[in-house]
């Protein structure tokens, strides 16, 4: 239809009182979901946004313009540690579970595969678990004193003594960073068999007509074919990522020292346990400025993957 | 029809949201008033729930009233929400923050503006009224029972090592080098026992400030005439725990060990000394039962010499609403029995809370429970519980968190308190300077002169 056909039609439309009635009921219809987004979402953001100039402990407020900002910026470097440690916890761990849910989805979506279903619900149990549980679960796996891990080990004569894993650095942030994949990978499954579901079989036997293997199949029909779904999965779990907490707050409350502490965690502790009085208006300018970070690396990453756009 | 459908979803939909915001109804059945009262107190919840069912057979019959008890482990959140949405029962228990925001919003009221309470206040006990309870002047809440802390032994793992006193008793530990030492003879890792349990990852307020708060006449200590701080006997007692650590005889994993693992595995008999709070009493004889005889002391000093008194919190601070207010002398009458000498005898007899002060209790009270006996005893009236200090922004890290970098090995003690000295000092010199402190009123309250 034409611009002017169109333009038209919603006159002769607009003059119509079936129209003005379709459009009051798809009002009526959002309306609710219109006030839930303003209340809380856009809000708290104002809230958060408004009291990041303010020196604010939950009882007296005073307007101190952008030191919160300054202080973040010049004197706070356990913040800017905590950023550190959330991208090499968040995305590092990105190495092992894309890869993981990928093979996983090749899996559950080949045809020679028995017994699909029960492993689907196998690989999608930790997700409906609750977060505090599984930390906790987790916690007796790895720890020090009658941890299955420790034991296990001793048992096959692979350590001697037992290990204190998260009383490390190292230690702690692989037990968090296993606990985060184990929690999260069946979501991305679920990503990647919708999208190996969606390539034409077709393609796939055209590769076989022309002699590929399985490998160079994968390699040269499959993967580029799911770029715009791989796009997908690395901007929400990048996305995701930052907001890692209750992980790290559960197992380790960012120690040990601050070695794993992250930007939500740190940014949790200046609104209840701080030194001192509580700090709401320093922890909202943190929020604020973990907000830019993340649009910035949104930003970049999108700009990057443009090319994964073109492949379908 | 579309049109019909779409009407009633709204109407459905706005239904739900709005009946969550229905307003508090006094209740009020058959010349009966009910009064609602709120706490997170769950460890007392049966011996609360026996008091009410008692005074509502009993005396609350008599006066028309009926109180009803809600407990729940969220009480702090859900008096946030019912603050907000103004539906709060007649009387809450809040923390401390929530109560200078509800005095401030008149949430909350003062015990002498409600019908019939004036008096009573003023009689009672007005010497142990702390200064936390009052602002601008009123008292907001009577103070009732108390907590205390100290050191929590198992008495068969001393005498089984041979750590007894002349009448072959256990003799728990007087000074910290002697804990130490202590410590090292408890200690058998062929039988996975060890001489101290340290549930760092509780954080160190409840696991060692609480308990070990005799150690030294303060563990801050605060200058008012140069504006500083010190924090040099909080690090150097907390060095004694990285000493036991290093010398393995630390439960291990202490940096993850959490407070109900470590009470767990002191009632396996696994463990021979444990920083301890009044309330463990109820968790070491009802939830983690300890296979082994135990008993409690005075934390270990820095020196014999030393002679500080143990940590106290006072507790059992009901505050009345706007809300509660409102039923006039019905409120005032609960509030009385919510106080009263035969509440604070029973929570005693079970072992559940302290009385705040011992005059309280009726004369032919026992305890049944006696390391309950043996927290009480550690009560001392020298303590002062209403200290104030200034409410300073220090900014970096807290001492939770430097006590963590020196258990990691990432700063030495000393490194620590220059750090956390220096930062706090700044903030306070700061917070003087901007008006913020009034240095007087504080000496006058924690009487310094």
């Amino acid at each position: 239809m034409t611009k002017k056909a169109l333009t038209a039609t919603k006159k002769k439309h607009k003059l119509s009182g079936r129209y003005k009635s379709r459009e009051r009921e798809a009002y009526a219809m959002i309306i609710l979901q219109l006030i839930g987004f303003f209340v809380f979402s856009i809000y708290p953001i104002m809230w958060v946004l408004g009291k990041s100039f303010f020196d604010y402990d939950g009882v007296d407020q005073t307007f101190i313009g952008f030191e919160n900002y300054i202080r973040a910026f010049t004197r706070d470097t356990a913040f800017w540690k905590s950023v550190l440690n959330t991208f090499i916890i968040s995305y590092g761990k990105l190495i092992i579970e894309l890869p993981l849910a990928l093979l996983a989805a090749l899996l559950l979506t080949n045809k020679m595969i028995k017994g699909k279903k029960l492993f689907s619900v196998i690989f999608y149990l930790p997700k409906v678990t609750g977060v505090a549980p599984a930390c906790m679960i987790f916690a007796f796996i790895f720890a020090t004193v009658n941890g299955l891990v420790n034991n296990a080990l001793i048992s096959i004569g692979v350590l001697n003594e037992p290990v204190a894993w998260l009383s490390s650095r190292v230690g702690a942030t692989a037990v968090i960073m296993i606990q985060s994949i184990w929690g999260g990978f069946a979501a991305n499954v679920l990503y990647f068999m919708a999208g190996v579901a969606n390539i034409p079989e077709d393609v796939m036997e055209a590769s076989e007509i022309d002699g590929a293997n399985k490998v160079q199949q994968f390699f040269h029909v499959t993967l580029p074919m799911l770029l715009p779904v791989i796009k997908v999965v690395l901007l929400l779990a990048m996305v995701g990522g930052m907001q890692i907490m209750n992980e790290v707050l559960l197992l380790t409350n960012g120690g040990p020292g601050d070695s794993t502490n992250v930007v939500m965690l740190h940014i949790y502790k200046m609104y209840f346990a701080p030194a001192g009085k509580p700090e709401y208006g320093y922890a909202s300018a943190l929020g604020v400025i973990t907000s830019i970070i993340l649009g910035i690396v949104t930003f970049i990453y999108l700009k990057f993957s443009k090319k994964a756009d073109e492949v379908m | 029809m579309k049109k019909i459908l779409s009407v009633a979803l709204s109407a459905v939909m706005l239904t739900g949201l709005i009946s969550g915001c229905g307003g508090n109804e006094t209740a009020n059945k058959d010349g009966v008033t009910t009064v609602e009262i709120w706490s997170g107190d769950i460890s007392a919840k049966q011996c609360w729930m026996e008091l009410a069912d008692e005074f509502n057979n009993g005396e609350g019959k008599e006066k028309g009233i009926e109180v009803e008890f809600k407990f729940s482990s969220n009480h702090g959140d859900e008096v946030d929400v019912a603050t907000q949405n103004d539906q709060l029962p007649d009387m809450v228990a809040p923390s401390f923050l929530q109560i200078a925001q509800m005095v401030k919003s008149g949430d909350i009221v003062a015990l002498e503006d409600i019908e019939g309470l004036k008096d009573y206040v003023a009689n009672y006990k007005t010497e142990k009224i702390e200064d936390q309870n009052t602002y601008n002047g009123k008292v907001y809440s009577l103070t009732t029972t108390t907590m205390t802390a100290g050191l929590i032994y198992n008495k068969d793992l001393f005498k089984e090592a041979g750590i007894v006193d002349e009448n072959g008793e256990a003799k728990p530990p007087a000074t910290l080098d002697e804990m130490v030492e202590v410590a090292k003879k408890l200690t058998n890792e062929d039988k996975g026992v060890y001489g101290y349990s340290f549930p760092l990852s509780f954080g160190t307020y409840y696991t060692l400030w609480c308990p070990a708060r005799n150690v030294a006449e303060d563990l801050t200590i605060i200058d008012y005439d140069n504006l500083t701080y010190d924090y040099t006997p909080w690090f150097k007692l907390f060095d004694y725990m990285v000493k036991m650590r290093d010398d393995g005889s630390l439960f291990p994993g202490a940096d993850t060990l959490t407070n109900d693992t470590s009470r767990a595995y002191f009632s396996e008999g696994l463990v021979g000394m444990m920083p301890g709070m009044s309330w463990d009493v109820g968790v070491l004889t009802t939830q983690f039962i300890a296979d082994c005889d135990w008993d409690v002391a005075p934390f270990p000093r820095f020196n014999e010499e030393d002679d500080y008194p143990t940590y106290q919190s006072p507790g059992g601070l009901f505050y009345i609403t706007k809300n509660g207010a409102a039923k006039g002398e019905k409120i005032a009458e609960v509030y009385k029995w919510l106080t009263s000498s035969e509440v604070i005898t029973r929570f005693y007899e079970k072992g559940v809370k302290i009385p705040y002060d011992p005059e309280m209790l009726a004369e032919d009270a026992k305890c049944d429970v006696p390391q309950f006996e043996s927290f009480t005893k550690l009560v001392d009236d020298r303590y002062k519980s209403n200290k104030i200090s200034p409410k300073l922004s220090i900014e970096g890290d807290n001492t939770d968190t430097l006590m963590k970098k020196i258990w990691a090995g990432d700063m030495t003690t000393d490194e620590a308190i220059k750090d956390i000295n220096t930062r706090a000092s700044a903030a306070f010199k700061k917070a003087y300077d901007a008006g913020e402190v009034d240095i007087e009123h504080i000496k006058e309250v924690n009487g310094i002169q």
